[in-house]
């Protein structure tokens, strides 16, 4: 397009008339490349209109040409993608009728190669025979191989946007934040019904009022009303500005503008979504924040939308819903075409008629109803536009050339009967040219906020859609009716179902057609919550008296209108080419491109329920859910399955509303901040260190340390791997001595006079003689009997002990213990507080280890002063520590607690006292192994929760001479103490170096199983006879290792066994699970 | 033994609590010192506060713990101020019906808790109690400013209005997902006691909560 060309364009769509735009800040934006320029205040659907652009996008199936077909949230057309300054995708899918215009705004169009004027994939309606309603199912069926060769076109033809990669996303820096709100009364849409509410109701500063509206500005329909409608006495634009700085004044009231409110949940719950950020580029605001608001009361003032009606080509660029042409022209100063024709059955279309006339337009009125008298239509009369009554559009008509726009309408007048018979039409068909089309098929209110929470719709015949099912009469006492419904007002309705949620609705979403009307439904509904709050004594009986706001000087000059009329479901006719299916692109749902013909096969090919046709058809679906398809979409299958349409209800309405961003939902939940990890106070030293770090629940545990592997000539080796770190690490430990973060064990501080009691309970063995100073390692047993959490714990004092558990256990301990505290021994005089992270434990073990860390320690460490399983308090380094000579590793080892504030200091001090003892830092998996060697159980790894004490050779630590403990009558059980029961033993392979696969199957013979014969012979299934556990390569024994559950394991030492690996079947040796040291020597030492 | 290698060999004083690392600088919680956000809203740790949890919930022990602290015990989440001698900078903290937490209001050095935990064992001798020191378990971050309740309600589902949750309150919940300790210091200004590990986490989400609170 030259620049004249455009100029020429401009010139023809911009009004110069009073609007809500600010012509004094000119946005310049790109649509598809092209940059444009705009006024604040302007959409992008606006500001391209006024660019004269009519082509928003392609559609779904056939690839039509799509202009925009509304102003707000109900758009199906005009769908872009908005693209960040790099040309980085942003958000798919948005509509362009709802994004606000701002500097530097790129959008580009959805669906289109190679681009929007000219689409390849428009070829694709020459198949449109083959894309008939559930063409996607059949192509499952015929021939049911070719789905392969099709779906790789299907998924190329239609789509949506794309979403955006997770590197877009991050180097976007977009964030998203969360908010909680607790407004006594939540009041959804900013029309005039919620704003009369909202000034009502925030007159009460008690009152904790909030006030949601979807649109960027507070006003509903007011923004585009007539120039000589007044709001308190004012024009609409100060009348607003009054208002709303009034609320704004108010310290009761939140006021969210862009704001919708997507799903109304139980117990008034409702969720909304606010768009904050004015710009992607703008790094200190969340694009969007999204609310999750618990109200006491809920004001529903949604408003309605604007019916849409069925007929051959009502998709064609240039038709759109009749009063969004009055919102573009008043609002936006746009006229989206000069040659106007309105379709309406309602007087709503005449108000968009002389719009369209004040702003310079030729109108022509094509009206449905055969008798309808009116100030309204004596006006349109009155300014000689012309008015075809009692007839209806039958066809719309594109242009000859190029991309098809709007050229023309064929007219027909009703017959005698009120219908229009069927071509060849018998009064004739009128052509009426025109390059702008404006629908009103009346309004349908916006019910799914009160439908999702439970509110029951019935179908209205005379307004011909679904409407709240409230009860007709005004019953001022009546609290809660049979159907739980109650009145309080005229046109206000108190819904409570079981209490489980408080509502109430006011405005055009209760049919109100005028802002009188709208106004006195916001005045009353807000009453109402008033006296409801007085009788349930939430708000005090003194408090003043509403006052509306200066609404008795409040006299709108409104013209009443005069009743719309019932339309059939469409006005299509019967196709000849298509033999009997009528209407072929009389399109219901613009987004999915289903015909009325596509509803029509469905019901024929034996589709009966709303919610299987929609379905099958797609109809209602995708990211508008058919706003305004769905009215018409219910009307013709009633038409074709011959029913009523309240017969047949409603598809189901679900949240979201509308569609919003997973960035939203997941909120500030991302990145490093998806989810808490957990970090031990010697974390940095790690980091310093090299660390690899594993989870362990929620911690960051050092895995392994890997050191440069040194050089080999002029070549670096590079890092150690997992296995050869390990190797080191654990061969230093063996040998020298070796340093290991142990801070996350879980640690729980017991005390009272009954503890003593409570551990006899808790743990297998007894506790009775353990002296003060002393630990001793007991495993913890569900009722099933079966090992859950094991570790050691030390006596501090007479009633005083100091309990440890396994990382992951240490919640699920505590949460043991304080239940069976709180529910079944209340009495019992024990309490037991976590005190995990106050202590930073730094294990040293090793031979070399006592000699390490004496001169540190201010006590002595010496075998007879610090035996095996004792601990003494000291200072260490000068910190004061407890020193428990505990060990996991099987070396003499020492772990020094202190509080938490000095452990990195302590890490530090130790890693400097060992350079001397060739002191080597060593992580999980080098723990693992060690105590591998020794044959230790970890719970969870070596037990599965089908292990008691005996199937893990811990037979010695069940006392069974105890009165009671957890498990002791399970384990008496006949089927814990049978045969065949799978045992904890060691394993060996007969190549040391082939080491087993954790998880590895164990069978009794190989004979059944060979894997050469995979392909060439069945293989018979095989019963196994138990699994790895553990498995290692042990540097130490110099073979591997692994630890196993067999069936009757502990019986069969020395006998040979099978393991499958990927070697095939290869023969293990059952030995004991304690492969090194099995006396224990070294750490007693 | 030591091996040939002649590295010093630290003895017991060269380690002394004076230069004991601040964990919290450690866990990167406060990476500048204190830090002021805005005039809306500022962010900062109280470090080294001394923490006791008291559990207790017979009447004598209520009672004597009463005449310990010289003020009435708190009841339903509330925060009271003990008046007798050595514990007034300290507050109380309702935990839960058997459950107080005696927080400083202050950094104190780490043998001051232990001291006392010391002083109420005595003063609860014979009785059913528990007093554990938890000084290192928590830190605590203070949230300050006008925009206060704004970035705590963002991320915490208490209801956070100034006529619910008022000076001398205190609630037990999450922020974002880690479990957190709110308390209301003065109508615009909160403490938030989370786990010692968690506190980088928190720091970043209130980094990331305060981004759009700055002017």
């Amino acid at each position: 397009m030259t620049i004249s060309d455009q100029a020429r364009r401009l010139e023809a769509n911009q009004l110069t008339t009073q609007a809500r735009i600010d012509r004094s800040r000119r946005l310049r934006f790109s649509f598809d490349g092209r940059v444009q320029e705009g006024f604040a205040g302007d959409t992008l659907a606006s500001a391209l209109l006024a660019n004269g652009q009519s082509i928003f996008g392609r559609s779904f199936k056939y690839h039509r040409a799509r202009g925009v077909f509304a102003t707000g949230e109900e758009e199906p057309n005009a769908l872009v993608q908005l693209v960040m300054e790099d040309n980085s995708l942003a958000e798919p899918n948005l509509r362009a009728t709802q994004i606000l215009l701002r500097e530097g705004l790129r959008a580009k169009s959805q669906n289109r190669f190679p681009s929007l004027s000219f689409d390849l994939g428009a070829f694709a309606s020459i198949f449109s025979p083959l894309l008939v309603a559930g063409f996607y199912y059949k192509t499952f069926m015929f021939p049911s191989k070719a789905w392969r060769f099709y779906e790789y076109f299907i998924r190329r033809a239609a789509g949506l946007g794309r979403a955006p990669s997770a590197i877009e996303q991050s180097s976007a820096e977009a964030f998203y934040e969360w908010n909680h709100a607790y407004p006594d009364v939540l009041i959804v849409g900013g029309g005039l019904a919620g704003l009369e509410a909202a000034e009502v109701l925030s007159q009460h500063p008690l009152l904790r009022i909030m006030l949601v509206e979807q649109d960027n500005e507070f006003g509903g329909s007011l923004l585009h009303s007539d120039g000589d409608v007044r709001l308190d006495g004012l024009s609409v634009n100060e009348g607003l500005a009054a208002r709303l700085s009034r609320l704004r004044s108010r310290e009761n009231v939140t006021l969210l503008a862009h704001t919708c409110a997507s799903g109304y949940y139980d117990a008034n719950f409702i969720t909304a979504f606010e768009q904050v950020a004015a710009s992607y580029e703008n790094k200190d605001q969340p694009r969007q924040r999204f609310w999750r608001i618990r109200a006491g009361h809920v004001l529903l003032a949604t408003g309605a939308s604007e019916r849409s009606m069925v007929f051959r080509n009502n998709d064609l660029p240039g038709i759109m819903l009749a009063d969004s042409i009055s919102s573009y022209i008043r609002r936006y100063a746009v006229l989206p075409g000069r040659e106007a024709v309105i379709f309406t059955n309602n007087d709503s279309g005449y108000r968009s008629a002389l719009t369209l006339h004040e702003a310079g337009a030729n109108v022509q009125i094509v009206d449905w109803r055969k008798e309808a008298r009116s100030e309204l239509i004596a006006l349109a009369r009155q300014k000689g536009i012309e008015i075809y009554k009692n007839s209806a559009v039958v066809e719309a008509v594109g242009s000859s050339f190029g991309v098809k726009h709007l050229a023309c309408v064929r007219v027909v007048e009703r017959l005698a009967d009120g219908t229009i018979g069927a071509p060849p039409f018998a009064k004739g068909v009128r052509s009426l040219s025109c390059t702008l089309l404006g629908l009103s098929g009346g309004f349908v209110p916006r019910l799914h906020l009160f439908s999702q929470v439970g509110g029951r719709l019935r179908f209205d015949k005379r307004s011909n859609c679904s409407v709240p099912d409230v009860a007709p009469d005004f019953a001022p006492d009546v609290v809660t009716s049979k159907s739980g419904i109650e009145r309080k007002g005229k046109g206000v309705a108190d819904y409570r179902s079981t209490a489980n949620f408080s509502c109430s609705l006011a405005g055009s979403v209760m049919g109100s057609t005028t802002f009188s009307d709208a106004q006195k439904q916001g005045f009353d509904a807000a009453e109402a919550i008033v006296q409801n709050l007085r009788a349930s004594k939430k708000l005090s009986a003194k408090s003043q008296k509403s006052q509306t706001s200066k609404s008795k000087s409040n006299k709108t000059k409104e013209l009443s209108p005069c009743a719309s009329e019932t339309l059939p479901c469409s006005f299509s006719a019967t196709d000849e080419k298509t033999k009997g299916s009528r209407g072929k692109f009389a399109f219901v749902d613009l987004q999915n491109d289903s015909s009325e013909a596509d509803i029509r096969l469905a019901i024929r090919e034996g589709y009966r329920s709303l919610e299987h046709v929609k379905r099958y058809t797609t109809t209602g679906m995708a990211t508008d859910q058919g706003k305004t398809a769905n009215a018409n979409a219910i009307s013709i299958v009633a038409d074709a399955l011959e029913t009523s349409i309240d017969k047949l209800g409603t598809t189901t309405y679900r949240p979201p509303y509308s569609p919003q961003s997973f960035g939203a939902f997941v909120g500030p939940h991302c990145g490093k901040l998806f989810h808490p990890t957990r970090q031990t106070p010697m974390h940095r030293a790690h980091v310093a260190d090299g660390a690899f770090f594993e989870d362990v629940g929620d911690w960051k545990k050092p895995w392994f340390y890997p050191q440069n592997k040194g050089t080999l000539g002029n070549k670096t080796l590079g890092k150690e791997t997992l296995s050869q770190a390990c190797e080191r690490e654990s061969l230093a430990v063996r040998t020298s001595a070796g340093l290991l973060d142990g801070t996350t064990l879980g640690k729980i501080e017991l005390r009272g006079a009954d503890t003593l009691w409570l551990l006899n309970m808790l743990y297998t063995n007894s506790w009775d003689n353990l002296k003060i100073g002393q630990c001793r390692y007991g495993v913890m047993l569900t009722e099933a009997g079966m090992i859950f959490d094991d570790g050691v714990t030390a006596r501090l004092g007479k009633d005083h002990y100091y309990m440890t558990t396994t990382t992951g256990g240490a919640a699920r301990v505590l949460t043991w213990i304080e239940e069976w505290l709180q529910t079944e021994w209340p009495n019992r005089d024990v309490y037991a507080t976590s005190v995990t992270e106050q202590w930073a434990v730094c294990v040293v073990g090793g031979p070399n280890a006592r000699a390490l860390l004496q001169p540190l320690c201010d006590g002595d460490l010496s075998a007879s002063e610090l035996k095996f399983m004792t601990f003494k308090d000291m200072k260490v380094g000068g910190i004061r520590a407890r020193v428990f000579r505990v060990s996991f590793s099987g070396e003499s080892a020492f772990e020094i607690n202190v509080a938490s504030r000095y452990g990195e200091s302590l890490w530090r001090a130790l890693s400097q006292q060992g350079v001397s003892f060739d002191l080597v830092k060593y992580g999980t998996e080098a723990a693992h192994l060690l105590r591998g060697e020794k044959g230790f159980i970890i719970p969870g790894q070596d037990t599965d929760g089908t292990v008691t004490p005996y199937d893990a050779n811990l037979g010695w630590i069940v006392d069974k001479d105890k009165e009671d403990f957890f498990g002791k009558r399970s384990l008496a059980c006949s089927d814990l103490a049978r045969a065949g029961r799978k045992q904890l033993v060691g394993l060996l392979t007969d190549d040391p170096r082939l080491t087993l696969e954790e998880g590895t199957h164990l069978l009794e013979s190989s004979q059944h199983l060979r894997f050469r014969s995979l392909k060439s012979r069945r293989i018979e299934p095989v019963a196994t006879i138990g699994h790895v556990t553990s498995s290692y390569y042990s540097p130490n024994l110099g073979k591997s290792i692994a630890m196993a559950l067999v069936s009757d394991g502990l019986s069969r030492k020395g006998d040979s066994i099978y393991a499958i690996t990927d070697r095939g079947c290869v023969s293990v040796r059952v030995v004991s699970s304690v492969f090194f040291d099995p006396k224990g020597t070294r750490m007693r030492s | 033994m030591p091996t040939g290698r002649s590295a010093p060999i630290a003895r017991a004083s060269d380690i002394s609590p004076a230069t004991e690392s601040s964990i919290l600088r450690a866990q990167s919680f406060l990476p500048r010192g204190d830090c002021s956000h805005s005039e809306f809203v500022s962010v900062f740790a109280r470090e080294h506060l001394s923490k006791i949890i008291i559990r207790a919930q017979d009447k004598e022990a209520l009672l004597r713990l009463g005449k310990i602290f010289g003020c009435v015990l708190p009841r339903n989440n509330k925060v009271v101020l003990p008046k007798s001698k050595g514990y007034e900078d300290c507050e109380l903290l309702w935990l839960g019906p058997d459950e107080l937490l005696l927080r400083s209001r202050s950094g104190e050095d780490s043998r001051v808790a232990y001291s006392r935990v010391e002083l109420l064992e005595r003063g609860l001798k014979g009785l059913h109690f528990s007093v554990t020191n938890v000084s290192d378990y928590y830190v605590v971050a203070r949230v300050s400013g006008a925009r206060a309740r704004v970035i705590l309600q963002k991320n915490c589902p208490l209801d956070f209005h100034p006529s619910i949750f008022r000076t001398d309150d205190c609630a037990q919940s999450i922020y974002g997902k880690g479990s957190v300790l709110f308390s209301c210091a003065s109508a615009d200004s909160f403490d938030l006691q989370i786990r010692i590990s968690l506190s980088g986490y928190l720091w970043s989400l209130l980094e990331l909560s305060t981004r759009s609170e700055q002017d």
